[in-house]
C-alpha cells in the first residue's frame, strides 16, 4: 500500500500473492475446502462409476430388439404411421443401424420400408416411426436389423 | 465502499456489478467482511462456468459429439477425462479461473484442476438436460460417455476463464470517460446525460447483437438446431429460456468482471439482462433466416422452438460481447 495503487488496483491482490508465495501461505480458505470436497465427490463419483460399469459390464455384441406399438398407430393422408421401440441389448455400440420392415399378407402387396438410426449405444433405446401405404395391422409385419457399422 | 451487486442506491450509474469491480475496497476490508472466502469462491466459480459455456457451447450443439460420447467405451471415457484433467492442469499454470487467490503450488493447482473438471461435468449435464439430449430412458453408460466427452471442452473453457474475463479498472464505455462524448455542456462527468444514456443503450444493443452473431454463425447453419428443437417439449423450451437468462446474467454481472457497465436507462441488472435476451432472440431468428434454416412458412411452434434453441448460443455470445467490448 505504501507503493500506491497501480492502474488496475491490483495492490491488494499483489500483496496477497506475495504472502502466498513467500511463507507457505498457499492456504485454502474455508470456502475452497468446501468446493474442493464437492469437486472431488463429483469427479471421483463420475470416474468411479465409469470404471465400475466398465469392470462389471460385459462385452456382449450388438443385439437389437424391436417392439411395435400397434395401439399407437395412426392413419393420415394415405399413410399408416407405426411407432416402434428399438433397443440395443448388447454392450457394444452400433452406428448407422439400418432397419427394414416387411409387410405381407393375403390381399396385400409386399411392402418394404427402411429406416436408419445414426447411432445406438449399448443399452440405449430409440423410438422410430415406420410409414406404410397399407395397414400393417391387416397383414404380417416383420422388422429386422439389416446391418450396422462397428465403431 | 462495497457496492451492491443489484445496483440499488446507485444514483449515478445504471447499476453496479459488485464489489469486485469497484476497485475501491482494500483486500483487508474484503477479508474482514468475508473471512470464509465465500464471495471470492462464488466469483471464481461463476467465472469458471461462464468461461466453460462460452468456450464449449459450439461443441454442445454438435451431433457428432453426441454420437461419439454415447458410443464411447469406458476406456475411451477415461482417456477423455485424462486429457481434460491434463489440459486443465496446464492451463491453471497460465490462467485458471481464480483471480484473488491464485494458486502457487502444484497441489493447489491440482485442486483447481479438479474444480474445473467438476465445472465441466456440471455444465455439460445441465445443458444437455435443458436441450433434452439426456433422457431418463437412456442407459447410464451412454449418458456418462456423453457427459464426460462434453466436459472436456467445457473444463478447458473454465480453466482459462480468468484470462478471458480480465478486469478493467476503467472503460471508455462508461459515462465517466473524458472521450469525445457530448457531455461538454455541463463539463461534468458524474451525472449521466440522457443523450449519452441512449447512445450507451444502442451500444449495448449493438455489441449484444454482434457477440450473438459471432458465436451463432458457427452453429446456425447446422442441423443440430432443428434436431434439438424438434425433440424438445414445452418444459425444455421454458428451461432453455431460464437457462439463457441465468447464464447471461452470470457472465456479465454476478462475478463483477470485465468492463464497467454502461450507463443505460435501464436501472437494474435484471432489466438489462432481459433486454439483452430479447436482442439475442432477435439475433437468433435473424441468423436462422439468413442461413435458410428456418422457413417462414413452417409451423409457428417450430419457428419459436428453433429460435429459443438458437438463442442459447446467441445469448452467451451477446453477454460475452458486452463483457469484452
Amino acid at each position: 500500500m505504501s507503493e500506491g495503487r497501480d492502474s488496475r488496483g491490483n495492490d491488494a491482490s499483489q500483496k496477497r500473492e506475495q504472502e502466498n508465495g513467500s511463507g507457505g501461505e498457499d492456504k485454502r480458505s474455508g470456502a475452497e475446502w468446501v468446493t474442493l470436497v464437492l469437486g472431488l465427490i463429483i469427479v471421483l463419483g463420475v470416474l468411479g462409476t465409469v470404471i465400475w460399469l466398465g469392470a462389471t459390464g460385459g462385452s456382449r455384441p450388438v443385439s437389437i430388439s424391436i417392439a411395435t406399438h400397434v395401439t399407437e398407430q395412426h392413419h393420415f393422408a394415405g399413410g399408416y404411421y407405426l411407432p416402434v421401440s428399438v433397443t440395443n441389448e448388447g454392450d457394444d455400440a452400433a452406428q448407422e443401424l439400418q432397419l427394414r420392415a416387411t409387410l405381407t399378407g393375403p390381399g396385400l402387396e409386399k411392402e418394404e420400408v427402411e429406416f436408419t438410426i445414426p447411432s445406438l449405444g449399448g443399452g440405449q433405446h430409440a423410438r422410430a416411426m415406420f410409414v406404410f401405404r397399407q395397414d400393417p395391422a391387416s397383414g404380417t409385419l416383420e422388422i429386422l436389423p439389416v446391418g450396422f457399422l462397428l465403431p | 465502499m462495497v457496492a451492491s451487486a443489484t445496483g440499488k442506491g446507485a444514483a449515478c450509474h445504471g447499476f453496479e456489478r459488485g464489489a469486485a469491480v469497484s476497485g475501491a475496497e482494500s483486500g483487508s476490508e474484503a477479508s474482514e467482511k468475508d473471512p470464509f472466502g465465500w464471495r471470492e469462491e462464488r466469483d471464481g466459480f461463476v467465472r469458471a462456468f461462464a468461461g466453460a459455456w462460452i468456450f464449449g457451447i459450439p461443441l454442445l450443439f454438435t451431433m457428432e459429439m453426441w454420437w461419439i460420447g454415447r458410443t464411447a467405451s469406458w476406456k475411451q471415457q477415461l482417456v477423455f477425462a485424462g486429457i481434460a484433467l491434463a489440459t486443465c492442469l496446464g492451463l491453471n499454470y497460465a490462467a485458471g479461473f481464480r483471480r484473488e487467490r491464485k494458486p502457487t503450488s502444484f497441489h493447489r493447482r491440482m485442486d483447481d484442476t479438479i474444480d474445473a473438471f467438476a465445472v465441466g461435468l456440471i455444465a455439460a449435464t445441465v445443458t444437455l438436460v435443458v436441450i433434452n439430449r439426456i433422457r431418463l430412458s437412456d442407459s447410464l453408460e451412454s449418458t456418462l460417455g456423453l457427459i464426460v466427452l462434453q466436459a472436456l471442452p467445457l473444463s478447458v473453457g473454465a480453466s482459462f476463464a480468468s484470462h478471458v474475463f480480465r478486469r478493467e479498472s476503467g472503460s471508455p464505455s462508461t459515462g465517466e470517460s473524458t472521450g469525445d462524448e457530448d457531455q461538454g455542456e455541463e463539463g461534468e462527468l458524474e451525472r449521466p446525460h440522457g443523450h449519452s444514456q441512449f447512445r450507451n443503450l444502442l451500444a449495448e444493443l449493438g455489441v449484444t447483437a454482434i457477440g450473438g452473431v459471432a458465436l451463432g454463425v458457427s452453429i446456425a447453419p447446422t442441423d443440430e438446431i432443428y434436431l434439438i428443437a424438434s425433440g424438445m417439449r414445452p418444459v425444455h423450451q421454458v428451461a432453455s429460456i431460464i437457462f439463457s437468462l441465468l447464464v447471461s446474467y452470470a457472465i456479465v454481472y454476478a462475478s463483477g468482471f470485465g468492463s464497467r457497465p454502461r450507463d443505460v436507462p435501464l436501472k437494474s441488472a435484471s432489466s438489462v439482462t432481459v433486454f439483452a435476451y430479447a436482442v439475442s432472440l432477435a439475433t437468433a431468428f435473424a441468423t436462422l433466416v439468413l442461413f435458410g434454416m428456418v422457413d417462414l412458412e413452417d409451423g409457428f411452434e417450430m419457428i419459436v422452438a428453433q429460435t429459443i434453441v438458437m438463442a442459447i448460443p446467441t445469448t452467451m455470445g451477446g453477454a460475452a460481447g458486452r463483457l469484452l467490448v
